[in-house]
């Protein structure tokens, strides 16, 4: 059984969050908890539809991780989802705020043959 | 149920009852002040004697605009058509008040009941629904911000002719 | 320059607007709006909630742009944005890392300078398009803004057509030559006279793209303009009535023209104009008249056809004289050219600007265009009204800021949607696609040979990119995880003539793209006829001998 972790985006700026262990919600896969039997992700995805009634995120649904759990999420949209567009547009600026991934963040490169 | 009337311009209750499922279709008819199925007009037609008792309305779901044929040789006998939003999203009920209103001349009372966003209010209400009864009364708070939320428009529709506060001419007009 | 220029209503209604989305905003924030009640206010109002943030469409209505709205433009990019915009298929801009919180202070900020984000998403009517050379052409009949324009009033916040079964599309053309993909619309409006002379609208109803491509058929050869807006109000109501609701991938106008048949479908339009023609929808002269008023001509000043500045700096600069061959297009106004500014750099991303170029092209329009600018549905930009003689130093100006690639129409001008690096909806990314291709096919010369090649890249089936009338189409799949890509040859939207692509073969590999394309254009060059384009050679020769060249190789491996 894979390891899934739940993600929404979150409603005041839409960015992609994952839900962590405190109940929280991080920018950063990484941070997320993740489980793999149905009742512990059962009880997961149940609080992050109680964000949903709380105005703090939308459009929850659980993810699988790759087979190595490092390498973020399994499939190819959620690893963009989660690092930001393979490709830098032209004047591109990074915010101040370092949670917020974009083009040519470190980390978890998408598709090695671009 | 709760409505908004456009034309006291303000909250009222209903005047008119649905048609209970238990009871005696005709003898509802007869007594009045019902509103029965538009599915089930044709077959009670005949028995709305030549002065009913109390007003006679239809109910047709927004997705059935089909049904409006049955009923147009006979509006000047409703008192009420109720147009049925089962989702909010469902814009057949618009150009089903309008086809009424403008081709046909209904002249009662058209009801917009069901699923419905107070945003929509001043749509509705230019398609020429004078009643407006959303599930959740409580959408009915703040009708008159919404129905006065914009001074300008862009179209004529026949009840924009007549509505209250009047909406500036368009800027192709007429 | 020519823009609708706004009254004191126009404003007041844009005000209110804001208003009204700001009061949404709030009620969605305190829990009075459900997310799925909010969803369909905010799309008619441009916001999609995409991969990585909000993304803001705004409209520039049928692609006509004053340097100041530009500027805006570049202001919101800066201050609300990450330094970049995206000129889209349907010469919308559009913003991709927007806070909802945000959005109310950015309507604001476009109100000030007359501009929006309404109805460019949604089920709703969308924003009307037209000829990005309109009212520069020498071909018009008329300029077709002027009812683009009236379009547009008539659409916005319509009380009958504001909740369709699904989003709706109209383009039109005021020249016989079809530059803005008219067959391809929900409703397509071309200008044309009828045998008195007298200037009216030949209706074509139910083209588009996306997972069931559709040629628009013509339900009426003639409407005169003063039964435009009654008869788009029947073909709206018939729609509104009896497209399909159940179905999401069905409820596009063209599947009801299909089921019901065209002549069926027009039809049950005629009844509906009958009861609809004389009245409140009728179009008013004065009205049309004040429209028309703000789309006079520019006071262009004479100007020598012979252009002797452009041909001596064309005598020692090749790269000028190569651009002045693509990129400049014959203006109807003697010694005057619409100049293309091409926003597909080689590698770079299709239809992007930077804020800096954004506020540079507003200074070059002001200098050499009257302020005046225009977005082509080909995610390139145009000045309109440009003195030949300044064109070479336009060109150096253009030049300075990444903004002079010559390749107007030719292989590297490639059409890509935002796709997997943005777009919720893709299957696999576009964007790398279209930056390898262009990489590959950079070199001046060997794209002057290829000669006028439109490539069409989409991530998914929803065909943003316009892939199914592509030169070359290029279709992103998801197989097992990878992206995957299906090829299409002889697409093309140009008139009578439009068609759509035809497949070549089974999907390929990411990693095979590129070699495969350069395999078509290989067997393009040598199977052509002398100056024979490449869309024409794919008319002549089918797709066969195209498929042989680019199967022989996976033999090849297998052997």
């Amino acid at each position: 059984m894979p390891l899934q972790v739940i993600t929404a985006n979150r409603l005041t700026d839409g960015a992609a969050v994952y839900l962590t262990p405190s109940g929280g919600w991080s920018t950063r896969v990484a941070d997320a908890h993740a489980a793999s039997d149905p009742e512990t992700l059962g009880a997961i995805k149940a609080r992050g539809d109680a964000a949903v009634a709380d105005r703090l995120v939308v459009g929850v649904y659980a993810i699988p991780l790759a087979a190595d759990p490092a390498a973020g999420p399994a499939r190819l949209r959620e690893r963009i989802r989660a690092t930001g567009p393979t490709v830098t547009p032209p004047g591109y600026r990074a915010p101040a705020d370092a949670a917020q991934l974009g083009p040519a963040a470190p980390g978890v490169r998408p598709d090695a043959t671009v | 149920m709760r409505l908004l009337d456009l034309t006291l311009g303000r909250v009222v209750e209903d005047a008119l009852t649905a048609l209970d499922a238990a009871a005696d279709p005709i003898a509802a008819i007869g007594a009045g002040s019902v509103i029965v199925p538009a599915t089930r007009w044709t077959e009670l037609r005949d028995r709305v004697g030549a002065t009913p008792a109390g007003p006679i309305g239809v109910r047709l779901g927004a997705d059935r605009p089909d049904l409006v044929d049955r009923l147009v040789r006979d509006l000047d006998r409703l008192a009420l058509i109720a147009v049925v939003f089962e989702s909010f999203r469902d814009g057949r009920g618009f150009s089903i008040a309008r086809t009424l209103r403008e081709r046909h001349g209904y002249p009662g009372r058209l009801r917009a009941q069901g699923w419905l966003l107070p945003d929509q209010f001043r749509f509705l209400a230019r398609c020429g629904f004078d009643q407006i009864a959303p599930s959740d009364p409580g959408r009915l708070d703040e009708w008159r911000a919404h129905l006065d939320r914009f001074s300008v428009r862009y179209q004529a529709t026949a009840a924009d002719l007549h509505l209250k506060p009047a909406g500036q001419e368009p800027s192709y007009a007429i | 320059m020519q823009l609708y220029n706004y009254r004191a209503d126009d404003r007041r209604f844009l005000a209110e607007r804001v208003a009204e989305f700001r009061d949404q905003v709030a009620r969605r924030l305190s829990g009075a709006l459900s997310e799925d009640e909010f969803k369909p206010l905010r799309l008619m109002n441009g916001l999609y909630l995409q991969l990585h943030a909000y993304m803001l469409r705004v409209a520039i209505p049928y692609g006509t742009l004053a340097s100041h709205q530009l500027r805006a433009l570049a202001e919101i990019a800066r201050r609300y944005d990450r330094g970049f915009g995206h000129f889209t298929t349907r010469q919308n801009i559009q913003f991709n890392w927007i806070k909802l919180e945000d959005t109310p202070e950015i309507l604001a900020l476009l109100a000030s300078v007359d501009m929006h984000a309404l109805q460019t998403s949604g089920n709703c009517i969308r924003n009307v398009t037209a000829d990005h050379f309109a009212g520069v052409a020498a071909d018009e009949i008329e300029d077709p803004r002027i009812w683009c324009e009236l379009i547009r009033q008539w659409s916005t916040l319509h009380p009958e057509f504001s909740f369709l079964p699904r989003k709706f599309k109209i383009a039109v053309t005021g020249s016989p030559e079809d530059r803005a993909a008219v067959r391809v619309h929900d409703i397509g409006l071309v200008m044309v006279r009828d045998d008195a002379g007298a200037v009216g609208f030949e209706v074509l109803v139910g083209g588009g793209q996306g997972r069931t491509p559709m040629i628009a058929s013509t339900i009426r050869r003639f409407v005169p303009k003063r039964d435009l807006l009654s008869y788009l109000e029947a073909i709206m109501r018939v729609y509104n009535l009896h497209g399909r609701r159940d179905n999401l991938f069905k409820a596009r106008i063209k599947i009801l023209v299909q089921s019901l048949g065209a002549e069926a479908f027009a039809r049950a339009v005629d009844a509906e104009f009958a009861t609809l023609q004389g009245g409140l929808a009728t179009v008013d002269e004065a009205a049309v008249a004040r429209i028309a008023a703000d789309f006079a001509p520019p006071p262009y000043r004479p100007a020598d056809p012979a252009a002797p500045e452009v041909k001596s700096v064309a005598a020692v600069e090749p790269a000028f004289a190569r651009w002045t061959r693509t990129n400049l297009f014959a203006h109807k106004v003697a010694g005057h050219t619409a100049v293309i500014v091409s926003l597909k750099p080689p590698g770079g991303i299709p239809g992007d600007a930077s804020a800096d170029q954004m506020d540079a092209l507003a200074d070059l329009a002001d200098r050499f265009s009257f302020g005046e600018l225009r977005v082509t549905h080909g995610q390139n930009l145009v000045l309109p009204h440009v003195r030949l003689g300044e064109v070479p130093e336009l060109w150096r100006a253009l030049d300075v800021h990444g903004l002079a690639t010559a390749n107007a129409g030719l292989i590297s001008d490639m059409i890509a949607c935002p796709g997997l690096d943005y777009c919720s909806l893709a299957n696999t990314r576009s964007i790398p696609i279209a930056q390898r291709l262009s990489r590959r096919f950079s070199d001046p010369d060997q794209i002057d040979r290829i000669g006028p090649l439109e490539i069409k890249i989409s991530g998914c089936i929803n065909a943003c990119g316009h892939h199914h009338v592509g030169h070359i189409g290029i279709l992103g799949v998801d197989k097992k995880g990878d992206e995957f890509y299906q090829i299409t040859l002889g697409g093309r939207a140009d008139g009578a003539r439009s068609a759509l692509g035809k497949l070549l073969g089974p999907a390929i590999p990411s990693a095979r793209v590129i070699d495969v394309v350069q395999q078509i254009i290989d067997t393009y060059l040598a199977i052509r006829c002398p100056g024979e384009p490449f869309a024409d050679t794919v008319a002549r020769v089918g797709v066969g001998p195209f498929k042989t060249a680019t199967t022989q190789e996976r033999r090849d491996e297998a052997a």
